[in-house]
């Protein structure tokens, strides 16, 4: 067994920074207990794997940026220092009452848009944004693991601690897991838009095409359900994190809305149809009588988005004029799914 | 400091502030990548540079000299980063304790994608980079500063503002545990 002493002289020798005398010494040890070789050798594995990760760059206007920003703020050489604002999660984090939608897309506006290639007069494209790929802080795990007992029911409660969130799914075949995930909304009563650029990329089932999918007032037991159903046809590994102001950001900018769109609403559900006519006597009116049956309560909705795709914002326009009721308790999700291969 | 950065600084402090933006070309890459690794998160990163890049321009009359440009500003990017991390959740209640998260790490990472090359790289990055997430943040620094950027232990030193003899008491313990959590990651693949 070796020694703290020990071990503490092979990391200082590993990094060459003992002197010749310990340098010595540790030879001797090296030469006298295969432990210790072979601590050496695992510890120059790990260190050379540090070395190996991929060397991360930034854009190459960012010099530009940051003397933009330092313009903006007035700031010189010996002013009063800047404060550091560091990118934060939303501030609302209260009740979700979300509402619904995304854009989407319907099956009508599916049929209207399928063949088009080229934008009607009219209609402004609206050039989403580069989503990155996820970076690895947050909560991972496998889809096929929700099947596994005591994790599905932790992911949920997990749902209910914030309104929204972000789930990166990495996958070998995001075409297929789009596909899936449609399908598993559509069973959860997930009204779903799908843009005509997403929707020709997924025909054509290409490669390296990242989607976007937003989802809004779902329940977490039905994230759960449809993420396990997800899992339970296909594989991959996700990341969950808190969906942040510049996620949220991102998002209204790839589907042309404002970000005050996209944030779930507080307090009580909200009806937005007109409510029923209440008469004395405490009997409803004929014309509320004639309404029939309340309808089925507002279910979620999602739309899926092709990351390099253009987006028509008239359809997501249209379909966030859709919204009705918003549910309390429930969550919105910014799904990227992203090509493991690429 | 080197003949370049002296004359970029100066050039900077008499007034020419489009110099400070070429020190940020310079130096901009390195210190990202040090501080992706150190937040685990690029957009976190990318705000934490473009501020201590914006700190230290402020405070480039404060600059003596005395150590390599570099060494000042990645003190200052480093300051910024953990300031940053008191400030962010970063860690979702739901991890728990380490042993729990562990349960629920994907074991196996889905026997269709196999054996593709760049999946298998993208998950021994991964596996690298979750083992890193896992230590202390002072475990984790030490770890990034000497097998990424190649530091030496002075240098360090200087960095974090502690003794010599810690940084590789730090560095001794942060090997030992870095090798223990991918030991355990190995055991779990099987």
């Amino acid at each position: 067994m070796l020694s703290d002493h020990d071990c503490e002289l092979l990391t200082a020798f590993l990094d060459g920074q003992l002197g010749a005398r310990q340098r010595k010494a540790v030879l001797r040890l090296l030469h006298r207990s295969s432990e210790a070789r072979e601590l050496l050798r695992q510890l120059q594995e790990d260190a050379h794997a540090l070395r190996g990760l991929p060397r991360q760059t930034l854009p190459v206007d960012f010099a530009a940026q940051v003397m933009r920003v330092a313009a903006e703020r007035g700031l010189r050489p010996g002013g009063p220092r800047p404060v550091v604002r560091p990118r934060g999660l939303p501030t609302w984090a209260g009740l979700a009452a979300a509402a619904a939608v995304l854009l989407a897309v319907t099956a009508g506006s599916y049929l209207y848009f399928s063949g088009m290639q080229t934008p009607p007069e009219g209609v402004r494209l609206a050039q989403p944004e580069r989503v990155p790929l996820p970076a690895e802080v947050g909560y991972r795990f496998a889809l096929r693991d929700l099947g596994k007992e005591g994790l599905r029911p932790r992911l949920e409660q997990e749902f209910r601690s914030d309104p929204s969130w972000h789930l990166a799914v990495a996958s070998d075949n995001p075409a297929r897991t789009v596909a899936r995930l449609e399908t598993a909304l559509r069973k959860q009563g997930v009204q779903l838009h799908v843009d005509p650029r997403a929707r020709a990329s997924l025909k054509k089932n290409l490669f390296r095409t990242t989607y976007v999918v937003y989802a809004e007032n779902l329940r977490p037991e039905e994230l759960t359900a449809i993420l396990h159903q997800v899992g339970h046809t296909d594989g991959g590994s996700a990341l969950l994190n808190p969906m942040s102001a510049q996620d949220r950001t991102r998002l209204a900018k790839m589907l042309g809305v404002q970000v005050a769109q996209l944030e779930p609403l507080k307090g009580p559900p909200i009806e937005l149809r007109p409510p029923p006519i209440h008469v004395p006597g405490g009997q409803q009116d004929k014309g509320d009588k004639k309404a029939g049956p309340a309808p089925k309560e507002a279910g979620g909705f999602a739309v899926v988005l092709a990351q390099d795709g253009a987006v028509n914002p008239n359809a997501v326009r249209q379909f966030l004029s859709r919204r009705r009721t918003f549910r309390p308790g429930t969550v919105q999700v910014y799904f990227v799914l992203h090509d493991v291969t690429a | 400091v080197s003949a370049d950065d002296h004359r970029l600084i100066t050039e900077c402090l008499q007034g020419r502030h489009e110099a400070f933006g070429e020190l940020v070309c310079r130096y901009q890459d390195r210190v990202f990548n040090t501080v992706y690794r150190l937040l685990g998160n690029a957009e976190d990163a990318q705000d934490v540079v473009q501020e201590a890049f914006l700190n230290a321009f402020q405070s480039l009359d404060s600059f003596k000299g005395d150590s390599q440009f570099y060494t000042w500003l990645y003190r200052i990017a480093f300051n910024t980063a953990v300031s940053l991390k008191r400030k962010q959740r970063v860690a979702l209640s739901m991890h728990g304790s380490r042993e729990d998260r562990g349960d629920v790490e994907p074991r196996d990472p889905s026997d269709y994608s196999q054996p593709e090359h760049a999946l298998q790289q993208a998950e021994e990055e991964r596996r690298i980079q979750q083992a890193l997430g896992r230590l202390s943040s002072e475990h984790r620094a030490v770890l990034i500063m000497k097998d990424m950027e190649g530091q030496k232990y002075e240098t360090m030193a200087e960095v974090l503002g502690v003794p010599i003899g810690t940084i590789r008491s730090r560095l001794h313990r942060a090997r030992l545990e870095l090798r223990e959590l991918l030991r355990q990651e190995e055991e779990k693949g099987g």
